[in-house]
């Protein structure tokens, strides 16, 4: 299965945010989006789901033109765990992961045993099946995380989008969830799209990455050719050496010195 | 007005009498007379201060009835501060001619220079304005002189000058210097009254409420109490200020700016005659009020003398309702007391509340046969359109009725509501 | 520990019990308020009236009391006691859609103007001078035009944000007041009864009202109903609720439009009933959870049960004097909320 994007433009009224964007993304692999702030990194993931419109350009599921779905489809592909979810009202974890069954229900449909064993396999496989009673306002960050993925997991998605998953979340986290997240995309044979800010953790566990800058592609590939010293300075400016780790299997990025700029 | 009436009147009477009739010609001018006589002294000093002294050194022909220096002290403070009341007040005390003690007595009255009257009385003792001689016939060059024991105050100033302390509605005691002449009134209630009593052009301003009789359109309009304008009130410079008692804020407000202010606060058909009754005293109208205050009596009892001769239980039951839905009054309020009045059985009247809020059901069970309602409430069309009201025998027999505001509540035409509502009630006797 | 499907099962279970608890209960508040009343009717009297309204069947029936207990049970005490139910239903499921749209536990059902249009719209009936059959027309005419021009103020790019609405409807519901304010700072003494009308009752209540309100509720109800898992998704974001399949403008656009015309009518038959749009969603959300499949029929049904209560209360506790019942519902709901909000935080730290 294939993710392809070509040529993708996106502007708001007073600024352009995507220029010509083009990349496609695998099944079985996990493909990350880096880029510094405001290089248009969630703004792309929200054009692919079209949250957003594009103004231009093509997305495509293997032959499938996404564009032209409605959302309710979009819903049953896509499985997002977004930035940030609000937790005004106290559902329970099971409510919470239950909500990803909402696409494949008629709207008269009742939740059924089918929708419960896909809820219970959707927590096992990220860990909360014991919280499956807990309020959503009493868990932790790392918890939370992991109930938005089993939501997004409940979907049955072909697609997993992630935008930043472990950004709020303790380092000891930031690893179970890049971990829950890569055996996704081997496992289960998902296309994952994920934005990281955190450049050692896309180096370990991305297999290619799209760098962005001011909204369009920079360079895109193999994981340890995209964040080349090169690339980071022209990209974020900052001096940078990459090595291989032997210990961990992956190059990982010492980050030097801002390079100071007229 | 304190008469001081010295113990030894007689003998100084009779040595008076002694001393004119033994001397011969006069040869001293009243001036004179005055100087020689030190229980006259404050009387020297008033002339010679209002101007009036020389003329008593001159030649002429006067009487002067001159107040001893006790009378004098006596004087109310309000006419010895005022320079102009008291040059009236001296004035009045001067006779032109000479007038002897003798003289004096056969006359009825006295004209004098200030141009009022003074009566004179002689059954018992000489009393001249109600003040008595102590010293008479005192013969001068230009005239004659009489020490008297009062100051005679012309009847102009005395009227005007009422002093009149009572307690308003609002529990205040008020004091009324001067009859007022520009009346400011923020209640229709005292408008009303003040019309009624022939006081109207004393008005000077009124409140949005005030309304009736037609004339008070022309008057400014000062809002309410709660929304007053004061820079209008204060550039009609009142003297008096009549508002409803509740208004509190005002009240102090206008107090603060050294305007005289009265509550009212009618709560009965007695109350009623109350305001009149003193709104006619301070304003100078007693006898129109008291013209008013029987008119009213006599077309109330024309109703209350044949409702009493109906026994209670043949009275028709009443259901009155406010300017809210199902909004009525008890016994206690003004309009309730002119339904009892009026021979009707207020359905409300035992309450709690002044102003109850009745259930709908309530009133289908109690049936009244008549019902009253403020013609800016409910609408006649929409109270016997109310749900489950059509058996309602008031409803049922056409006797919902909608009257003026004005006509039951506080003000003189409260006349003419009670009779509105008796012609309601018992339309057979009163058509 | 309990498996996922009998919590599940044990779920439904609850809130089916819940649903049949809360019926019966409204059935027995509504007999209740039928029975008392200032008039005190013997309850065999009362069940003799129903009986005799049965065509055909009721002829049978001898009358033995007098002719305006039967005015008294069917034409004052029924149309109140279900116009009650129903405006406290309309209330109720409003405010609980409003709460979840904007994701705002303040969130009340006149949060986009509907009183303060109501109230203008009735202010503006009196002093035209209109007849009084207006008043309620204009009331609802004039509470459904607020939200839809504070629907089109708040609309950016076809968008409708949240927050943007909120303020609109904060801001016209001011101004409103303020024009209402104005009408009674100048009119007469007419407009005494739009200040009482304001302070809500039902003392009003006819078979007219409860026959143009039915249908509303009958039909706005289940369309509520409908849109819960909407609400559901939309409770975690709109991101997210876009995410999870859900036309999130449209859906607001329907609560709006629902929301407009079912407390529309309340207020027009009504006034404004404080109160119960705001709490009784909180009360049902301590007893069933914040899901709107359960809260939804929950608040509907405590909604009516409320009014119902609280109104018997109001025209009983100083008889034969009323109350206004929008004191009685503060009166008395609130230390009844504040207790349940104290216990639930006691219990789940909420």
């Amino acid at each position: 299965m294939q993710l392809s994007v070509s040529s993708l433009n996106f502007s708001f009224p007073t600024k352009v945010v995507l220029r010509d964007v083009s990349f496609s993304a695998h099944s079985g692999e996990v493909f990350g989006i880096v880029g510094p702030n405001g290089s248009g990194k969630t703004t792309l993931l929200r054009c692919l789901r079209l949250v957003l419109s594009p103004q231009g350009g093509a997305i495509t599921l293997d032959d499938e033109d996404v564009m032209t779905w409605d959302r309710s489809r979009i819903a049953r592909v896509f499985g997002v765990v977004p930035q940030s979810t609000t937790l005004t009202f106290p559902f329970s974890v099971f409510d919470v992961v239950m909500m990803g069954r909402i696409p494949h229900l008629g709207r008269f449909q009742r939740e059924g045993a089918h929708d419960i064993s896909i809820v219970r396999e959707s927590m096992k496989l990220t860990s909360i099946d014991h919280l499956f009673e807990r309020p959503i306002s009493q868990l932790s960050g790392g918890e939370l995380q992991r109930v938005i993925i089993a939501r997004a997991l409940a979907q049955e998605p072909r697609v997993l989008l992630l935008d930043e998953p472990t950004s709020q979340l303790d380092i000891n986290h930031q690893f179970e969830v890049m971990k829950l997240v890569r055996s996704f995309a081997i496992e289960h044979n998902m296309v994952v799209i994920i934005i990281s800010h955190n450049l050692n953790l896309s180096l370990r566990y991305c297999d290619r990455l799209l760098l962005l800058k001011d909204g369009g592609v920079h360079s895109c590939g193999a994981s340890d050719e995209v964040l080349t010293p090169d690339n980071i300075r022209e990209v974020y400016g900052v001096e940078a050496q990459l090595d291989y780790n032997k210990r961990i299997g992956a190059h990982q990025l010492t980050l030097i010195d801002a390079i100071e700029r007229d | 007005m304190k008469k001081i009436v010295p113990i030894g009147l007689l003998i100084v009477l009779l040595t008076g009498l002694v001393g004119g009739c033994i001397g011969g010609g006069p040869d001293t001018t009243i001036a004179d007379e005055l100087e020689e006589r030190p229980s006259l002294s404050m009387l020297v000093d008033a002339l010679t201060s209002a101007g009036l002294y020389d003329i008593f050194g001159e030649e002429g022909d006067y009487t002067l009835l001159a107040p001893s220096n006790d009378a004098l002290e006596s004087l109310d403070e309000r006419y010895a501060s005022d320079p102009a009341l008291l040059e009236q007040i001296l004035t009045y005390h001067v006779l032109e001619g000479s007038y002897s003690a003798s003289k004096i007595s056969q006359s009825q009255t006295l004209a004098t220079l200030q141009g009022e009257d003074i009566e004179v009385k002689t059954t018992g003792s000489l009393s001249i304005g109600g003040a008595s001689v102590t010293e008479q016939d005192i013969e001068c060059t230009n005239g004659t002189l009489h020490v008297i024991d009062a100051v005679l105050v012309p009847p102009s100033i005395e009227e005007t000058y009422i002093d009149y302390t009572f307690e308003d509605g609002a529990g205040r005691e008020v004091t009324i210097e001067k009859v007022p002449e520009r009346v400011v009134s923020l209640a229709s209630s005292a408008t009303e009254v003040m019309f009624a009593i022939g006081a109207g052009e004393k008005v000077v301003g009124v409140d949005k409420y005030s309304t009736y009789p037609e004339e008070v359109a022309s008057r400014p309009n000062l809002g309410s109490g709660s929304s007053l304008d004061m820079e209008k009130l204060i550039e009609l410079e009142p003297d008096l200020v009549v508002i409803w008692y509740f208004y509190g804020d005002a009240i102090e407000n206008i107090e603060q700016r050294g305007i005289n202010v009265m509550a009212i606060n009618p709560a009965s058909v007695s109350d009623i005659y109350d305001e009149i009754e003193l709104l006619g005293t301070i304003l100078g109208f007693e006898e129109n009020a008291q013209d008013v205050i029987g008119d009213m009596q006599a077309r109330i009892s024309e109703i209350t003398d044949y409702v009493d001769t109906i026994p209670v239980e043949d009275r028709p039951t009443v259901f009155y309702e406010t300017s809210q839905p199902f909004k009525s009054l008890n016994a206690d309020t003004f309009t309730g007391e002119l339904i009892e009045m009026a021979g009707g059985i207020n359905i409300a009247a035992d309450e709690e509340s002044r102003y109850p809020v009745l259930s709908s059901e309530w009133i289908i069970q109690e049936d009244p046969d008549v019902i009253v309602v403020l013609s800016y409430g409910a609408s006649v069309e929409e109270i016997k359109a109310r749900s489950g009201w059509g058996q309602v025998s008031a409803v049922a027999n056409d006797r919902v009725y909608a009257v003026e505001s004005d006509l039951v509540t506080s003000n003189p035409r409260l006349v003419l509501g009670l009779e509105q509502l008796a012609k309601w009630f018992y339309p057979e006797y009163f058509e | 520990m309990q498996d996922i499907e009998a919590y599940f099962h044990s779920v439904r279970m609850y809130r089916l019990t819940v649903m049949v608890g809360l019926i019966l209960f409204l059935f027995a508040v509504a007999i209740l308020g039928i029975m008392v009343g200032p008039v005190s009717i013997s309850p065999s009297t009362i069940l003799h009236i129903f009986w005799m309204q049965i065509p055909h069947v009721g002829d049978s029936v001898m009358q033995t009391w007098p002719h305006s207990y039967t005015s008294i049970v069917m034409d004052v005490r029924l149309p109140r006691v279900l116009l009650g139910m129903l405006v406290g239903m309309g209330l109720a499921v409003s405010g609980c859609a409003m709460q979840g749209l904007f994701r705002n536990p303040m969130a009340s059902p006149y949060v986009c103007g509907l009183s303060s249009g109501g109230a203008f719209g009735a202010a503006l009936a009196v002093n035209l001078g209109l007849a009084y059959i207006f008043l309620p027309f204009f009331a609802f005419l004039f509470a459904t035009l607020t939200v839809f021009f504070v629907y089109m103020i708040s609309r950016v790019n076809n968008k409708v944000p949240t927050e943007t609405l909120l303020l609109s409807g904060i801001a016209l519901s001011s101004f409103f007041s303020a024009l209402v304010s104005l009408m009674l700072y100048f009119a007469d003494q007419q407009l005494e009864r739009i200040v009482f009308w304001m302070m809500g009752g039902l003392w009003a209540s006819t078979w007219d009202k409860v026959a143009v309100t039915l249908p509303l509720i009958v039909v706005a109800v289940p369309l509520f109903y409908v849109l819960s898992r909407e609400l559901n998704a939309m409770l975690l974001g709109e991101e997210n609720a876009t995410d999870l399949g859900i036309k999130v403008e449209s859906t607001k656009r329907i609560i709006l439009v629902l929301t407009a015309f079912t407390v529309g009518a309340c207020v027009a038959v009504s006034g404004v009933i404080g109160f119960v749009g705001l709490i009784i969603p909180h009360i049902a959300r301590i007893f069933v959870g914040p899901d709107h499949k359960i809260l939804i029929p929950a608040s509907v049904f405590v909604g009516g049960i409320f009014l119902i209560l609280t109104d018997t209360l109001a025209r009983t506790i100083i008889m034969p004097a009323e109350l206004p019942v929008g004191i009685i519902t503060s009166l008395f709901g609130v230390p009844f909320f504040l207790y349940l909000l104290r216990k639930r935080k006691e219990r789940m730290g909420w």
